[in-house]
């Protein structure tokens, strides 16, 4: 196995969280002692030149991001760690959090010192409350050793962290719905723009980072962009949490090389096929992304490798079915989450989710009409002008479905019975 | 003005406002461009997708599918609204908000005028496709005047956006998530903001509708209209109201660019239905026998002419109206002309009013100040309001101040009693009532002189003063306070500079106060009693003025009337009892007569009268024209055509060759002068312990709207407020019954209010026929 950075403090035969000391004697607060002695500019630069980029699914360069934030800005600024990670089959955030707090920690400090802000957000949704509650103890570990609060180390920056556990809606994983709720308000989206870094918590300058994101930082500051670049293979930066869930022997999460094929992940980490069957389709980015089938196995898990080969990386907490699954009650199932978790606000996603699940529903049931497909066409297409990232999200996989699959959902049309599901 | 830019629609080249809202633009344009969550007043929200069109930057760009209300037009922008892609996702739109949309149109109270409909049948979705089962909700009991119907929400959350955003109000909100979103409040219950009967206009279905309106249910196609002044309190609000079948159906407001942009407070909403209660007698009476209009108005005429002749040009005394039309005050008016008579008219029920009243509405026409129509309110950055509850007292300034806020106005109060929007106050100045013009005085020598230590209370204003850029101050001339009107004229006037607008509106007791106080013809109220009184005047006319209120109740009215040697009622509502007086003619109410009335601002504006053939057709004014016929003074009518503003201006004596014309509104300009009145009119009130206070409410507290059902039941109970300590000092228990400070045949049940002044008793104010009527609890 390559290298392990983010998951390096992480014993998983022994799932306590990491203490201060264990996290100090393994090196750790190095890499925000060196970015305390550098200018907040010098610390962005650094960040930039690692090539470091979003996991919170969108895969936006961090460095990029951070340099929006206006630096000669005289109010409150604020850093938001987006830990709601509600995406189907996706566990990475929860790993970190739960094993290795004070490299989160570390790393919002670090990214708090470099856009100047002085308080920070921890916004963990419900079911992870014990994990908040591990979070809350090394706070108050990185306070008793002056690595939170004032005057950190005696550079004379400030900075105060704290948990928001959230009441917990999939769509609160929106970094601007994510903000309304931390308000207080409905977890609806904003309109962009105006930007978070611009306009974000309470109308202020705000940076919404994802936990792996920000867990990554410490690290490119101890050991330097250079080293980081090198991480990944086929240039492409750093390590990368991957999962597996579905049909495969050996679910997990793994720290993997940057660009690692999936057919690697899915046969040397997960351990190949579960059951007697084949593997028929897998989404590779958890849910919201489109769906590959075999011919796309070889894609190396990168953000610009599975763009091109038509999917996002998203988490990389890929799902797996097998010639055994229906994949047209594995689409119901897919879109009963989506019509779930709408948060209500627009016309094509509110309504149409739950249409679309009943129609899939129905055909599954064998209820289906020939008509149907067009309902379901109309819809897929529709669902692409939403007002926030989330409908288009549910698009993905549902578009692949019925475009990849429809042979199945015609079958099931015309049979009005399911032969495919074992 | 704006740098206009090029873009093209569909085609067509436009020159358009560089940065203005693209939908806003097609909507301007005439190029109807389907859309529901965009509202003018409320702005866009995106949450209906409906509003959708190909737009590319440039004629080289590729064009996408964006909202048309969340985009700026910018130079060369090309916009495609009848794209077959376009169009094809607002069809999906329709479809999708209509598949758990009753399909009940034939007899939904919407119908007809249901934005869901017309976006329907634009956006070309015909045939229903889904077969699942509807989502159906619970309605919700919201009071008196908004129904509630669930079902029929496309959740384009127009109404929490006016509710809460604009009104700023709490009680209505949004519950749920996913395609189960709920407008309504926590549990059943009226709605507490004074504006919720805009629910009504702004949601595009028929969730909230006129309770008032499906109680006795007409198309709205089938409903006359006509374009109305509001009568209910002195901004003049902009109306459209509706009626069929002899009744004043509902009341909408006709949307006016400088006023009332597209809503109305309830009271001029609901209030209106007083029109339908007339008289209850219908037919004119000669001492208190039922004769025909031509014998009653021929009766009066003889015996007016009579009076003239035996008793001289002195001997009659006229109430005139402050709620009536400039047409029916000046027909009053001239009705003195014709019986060769001095007018001694008076508008007023007590000299303070007269008194206060006069010296603001001669500021306001003599242009001494510059006044805000309510859109400029709006844009102020500093709010003062002095002397009364704006939401009370005039309605819509209240909604106009909401916006200010909304923007960031630093709002401060100064009032002897708390009111609704205290809240958003950065700080109140709670003060006696005769304490206020001091108050204000304060605040004028701490701005004049900079040097000098401010008192800690007014600090902050002073402040926020001094930074402005647009101070608006909004005063009360409805409590009869002449120093605090003089003393916030010249607070307005230290604070206006150079280069600094300043505003300051006075705000009055009704409909036409301004118009009235215009007359030179205007008598004291006390020197009108004392004629009364003394048997000097031998005759009393009242019209559209209600003499239980004038002569302070009932009894003392009763005991003026019988010492006249003739009285006569002219009046549109249940007066005193007809045969009191020797003439009564019952006339047609407001919006089914027509007429001209002065806002508070001098602005005059025209009302017409709805045709609805109910029993009564003679307005006021008619009625006292055809006495002036009677008296064979035909040739007076001629040279007063009332119709025309000028010349029943000329008979009020108003001097109008000033009168300005600013955006289309035309303004009246006043021969009153400020300063003489100035000068010989401070009647300072005598030092009491306790001072009575008046409260406005928004519902009961105005006189003919508190006629209206609707409003009647909303109407909070009579009682007497007192602050705790004053409470504790005097030995008064929270129910104990104290009289009514100057109307001590009345006791109240005291109610403790700590946001009241101390040294104040508040009483709500309620016209004498609604008092009568009101449970009060003791009536001695
Ligand atoms: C529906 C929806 C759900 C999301 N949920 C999450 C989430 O749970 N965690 C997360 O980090 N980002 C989530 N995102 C992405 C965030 O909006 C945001 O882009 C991200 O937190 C930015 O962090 P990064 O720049 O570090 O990737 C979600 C986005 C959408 C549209
Ligand atoms: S697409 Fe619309 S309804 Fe769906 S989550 Fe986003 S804003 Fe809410
Ligand atoms: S109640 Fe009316 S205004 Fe409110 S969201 Fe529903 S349709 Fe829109
Ligand atoms: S604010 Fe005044 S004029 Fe306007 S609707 Fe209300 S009562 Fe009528
Ligand atoms: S009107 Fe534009 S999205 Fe609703």
């Amino acid at each position: 196995m390559s290298e392990k950075v983010l998951l390096k403090n992480i014993d998983p035969k022994n799932p306590q969280p990491v203490t201060f000391e264990q996290y100090v004697k393994n090196g750790g607060y190095e890499g925000a002692r060196i970015a305390l002695s550098k200018t907040p500019l010098e610390v962005q630069q650094i960040v930039k030149d690692s090539g470091l980029r979003g996991r919170g699914g969108a895969g936006f360069p961090t460095g990029l991001k951070w340099s929006f934030v206006p630096m000669d800005y005289q109010g409150q600024k604020y850093l938001i760690c987006n830990c709601d990670e509600m995406e189907p089959g996706t566990f990475k955030d929860r790993a970190l959090v739960y094993g290795d707090p004070h490299q989160l920690i570390e790393g919002m400090l670090i990214a708090a010192y470099a856009m100047q802000m002085t308080k920070g957000f921890i916004f963990i949704r419900y079911e992870y409350k014990k994990g908040a509650e591990i979070l809350d103890r090394a706070i108050a570990e990185a306070e008793q050793h002056g690595w939170l609060g004032k005057n950190i180390q005696g550079s004379g920056f400030d900075f105060h962290l704290e948990t928001h556990l959230s009441a917990g809606r999939y769509i609160c994983g929106e970094e601007t719905a994510l903000l309304n709720s931390l308000e207080g308000k409905r977890a609806n989206p904003r309109s962009k723009p105006p930007f978070p870094q611009i306009r974000g918590f309470l109308g202020q300058p705000t940076i919404v980072n994802n936990v792996e994101t920000l867990c990554n930082i410490p690290h490119i500051l101890a050991k330097g962009p250079e080293w980081y670049k090198k991480l990944g293979l086929n240039g492409n930066a750093g390590t990368k949490l991957m999962g597996a869930s579905g049909r495969v022997k050996t679910p997990g999460l793994w720290e993997l090389p940057m660009g690692t094929p999936l057919s690697v992940l899915l046969n040397e980490y997960a351990g190949g096929p579960s059951r007697e069957f084949p593997f028929k389709a897998v989404i590779p980015g958890a849910l919201s992304t489109p769906i590959f089938t075999p011919e796309q196995f070889d894609t190396p898990m990168d953000f610009d490798s599975v763009a091109k080969a038509g999917s996002r990386l998203g988490t990389a907490c890929v799902i797996v079915f097998d010639e055994g699954d229906c994949m047209v009650a594995a689409t119901a199932n897919i879109m009963k989450f989506y019509a779930r978790e709408s948060c209500g606000f627009c016309t094509p996603c509110r309504e149409g989710m739950q249409w679309i699940y009943d129609t899939v529903c129905a055909i599954r049931d064998g209820q289906g009409q020939p008509s149907d497909m067009q309902v379901l066409d109309d819809l897929s297409r529709h669902i692409a002008h939403t007002f926030c990232a989330f409908a288009p999200g549910a698009q993905d996989p549902f578009l692949s479905a019925i475009t990849k699959f429809r042979h199945e959902f015609e079958e099931h049309i015309a049979k009005r019975t399911c032969s495919i599901a074992k | 003005m704006s740098e206009l830019v090029k873009i093209s629609i569909d085609g067509q080249e436009y020159q358009v406002p560089a940065g203005a809202n693209l939908l806003q633009v097609c909507l301007d344009l005439g190029l109807m461009v389907p859309h529901f969550c965009y509202h003018e007043a409320l702005g866009p929200a995106g949450s209906c997708r409906l509003c959708a069109a190909m737009v590319a930057p440039s004629a080289e760009k590729p064009a996408q599918l964006v909202m048309t209300c969340m985009t700026k037009v910018s130079e060369g922008m090309v916009v495609k609204i009848q794209d077959p892609y376009a169009k094809d996702f607002r069809r999906g739109v329709i479809e999708y908000l209509m598949l758990n949309h009753p399909h009940d149109c034939p007899v939904c109270d919407e119908g007809g005028e249901c934005m869901l409909q017309d976006m329907t049948v634009l956006s070309e979705h015909i045939h229903r496709r889904s077969r699942f089962p509807k989502r159906t909700w619970r309605n919700q009991y919201l009071g008196p005047l908004i129904h509630h119907e669930m079902n029929r929400c496309i959740t384009c959350y127009r109404c929490v956006r006016f509710y809460r955003e604009y009104a700023l109000g709490k009680d209505l909100g949004v519950f749920g998530s996913r395609d189960r979103v709920y407008f309504g409040r926590v549990k059943d219950g009226v709605l507490e903001s004074e504006f919720a009967g805009n629910l009504v206009d702004v949601c595009p279905t028929g969730v909230f509708t006129n309770k008032r309106f499906r109680e006795v249910y007409s198309r709205p196609w089938d409903l006359h209209t006509a374009r109305a002044i509001c009568v209910h309190c002195s901004i003049g609000c902009n109306l459209l109201p509706g009626g069929r079948h002899r009744t004043l159906r509902r009341i909408k407001p006709h949307p006016h660019k400088e006023l009332n942009r597209f809503f109305i407070c309830d009271r001029g909403r609901y209030g209106g239905e007083y029109v339908n209660l007339y008289p209850r007698q219908t037919r004119p009476t000669i001492a208190g026998t039922e004769v025909g209009f031509r014998e009653a108005i021929h009766h009066a005429a003889t015996q007016l002419r009579g009076i003239v002749e035996q008793h001289g040009t002195k001997a009659i005394v006229a109430l005139g109206s402050s709620r009536a039309s400039l047409e029916t005050n000046a027909a009053l008016n001239l009705l003195f002309k014709a019986l060769g008579a001095e007018p001694q008219i008076v508008y007023y029920d007590s000299d303070e009013e007269y008194a206060a009243v006069r010296l603001a509405a001669s500021l306001t026409t003599s242009r001494a100040i510059t006044v805000p129509t309510l859109v400029e309110m709006e844009k102020c950055d500093f709010v003062l309001s002095i002397g009364g509850d704006l939401t009370g007292e005039a309605p819509m300034f209240d909604l106009s101040v909401r916006q200010a806020i909304r923007a960031g106005a630093a709002f401060f109060v100064i009032s002897p009693r708390a009111g609704k929007l205290d809240e958003f106050a950065r700080s109140v100045l709670r003060v006696r009532p005769d304490a206020l013009a001091q108050a204000v005085e304060k605040i004028l020598q701490a701005l004049s002189n900079p040097a000098e230590t401010i008192a800690p209370e007014i600090a902050d204003i002073v402040q926020a003063l001094r930074s402005a850029k647009k101070p608006l101050f909004l005063c009360s001339a409805i409590h009869g306070d002449v120093a605090l009107i003089k003393a916030t004229y010249d607070l307005a006037k230290a604070a206006h500079q150079e280069n600094r607008p300043c505003f300051l509106a006075y705000y009055y007791p009704a409909a036409n106060s301004v118009g009235v106080a215009l007359a030179n013809d205007s008598l004291e109220p006390t020197k009108a009693l004392d004629l009364l009184r003394t048997g000097t005047a031998k005759a009393v006319i009242a019209v559209e003025h209600d003499l239980a209120t004038f002569f302070g109740n009932l009894e003392n009215a009763k005991g003026i009337l019988e010492k006249c040697a003739f009285s006569m009622i002219v009046s549109s509502v249940d007066s005193i009892p007809p045969d009191m007086a020797t003439v009564w003619l019952p006339a047609s109410p407001h919006y089914l007569t027509s007429g001209k009335f002065v806002n508070y601002e001098g602005r005059v504006q025209h009302s017409e009268g709805l045709s609805l053939a109910t029993p009564l057709t003679d307005g006021p004014a008619d009625l006292l024209l055809s006495l002036i016929e009677d008296l064979g003074k035909s040739a007076l009518l001629e040279q007063a055509q009332y119709s025309d503003i000028f010349a029943v201006a000329a008979e009020q004596n108003v001097e109008l060759d000033e009168l300005t014309a600013k955006d289309g509104g035309i303004f009246i300009r006043g021969q009153l002068r400020p300063t003489d009145l100035m000068r010989d009119s401070s009647p300072s009130l005598p030092k009491r312990e306790m001072i009575r206070w008046d409260i406005i409410q928004t519902f009961g507290s105005e006189e003919l709207s508190a006629l209206a059902p609707p409003i009647a039941e909303l109407a909070a109970p009579a009682r007497i407020e007192m602050h705790p300590d004053d409470m504790a000092q005097q030995n008064i228990a929270e129910g104990d019954f104290v009289p009514v400070p100057d109307t001590p045949s009345m006791k109240l049940k005291v109610v403790p209010n700590p946001n009241l002044a101390r040294g104040t008793f508040a009483v709500p104010r309620l016209p004498a026929h609604v008092a009568s009527q009101v449970p009060v609890e003791v009536q001695a």
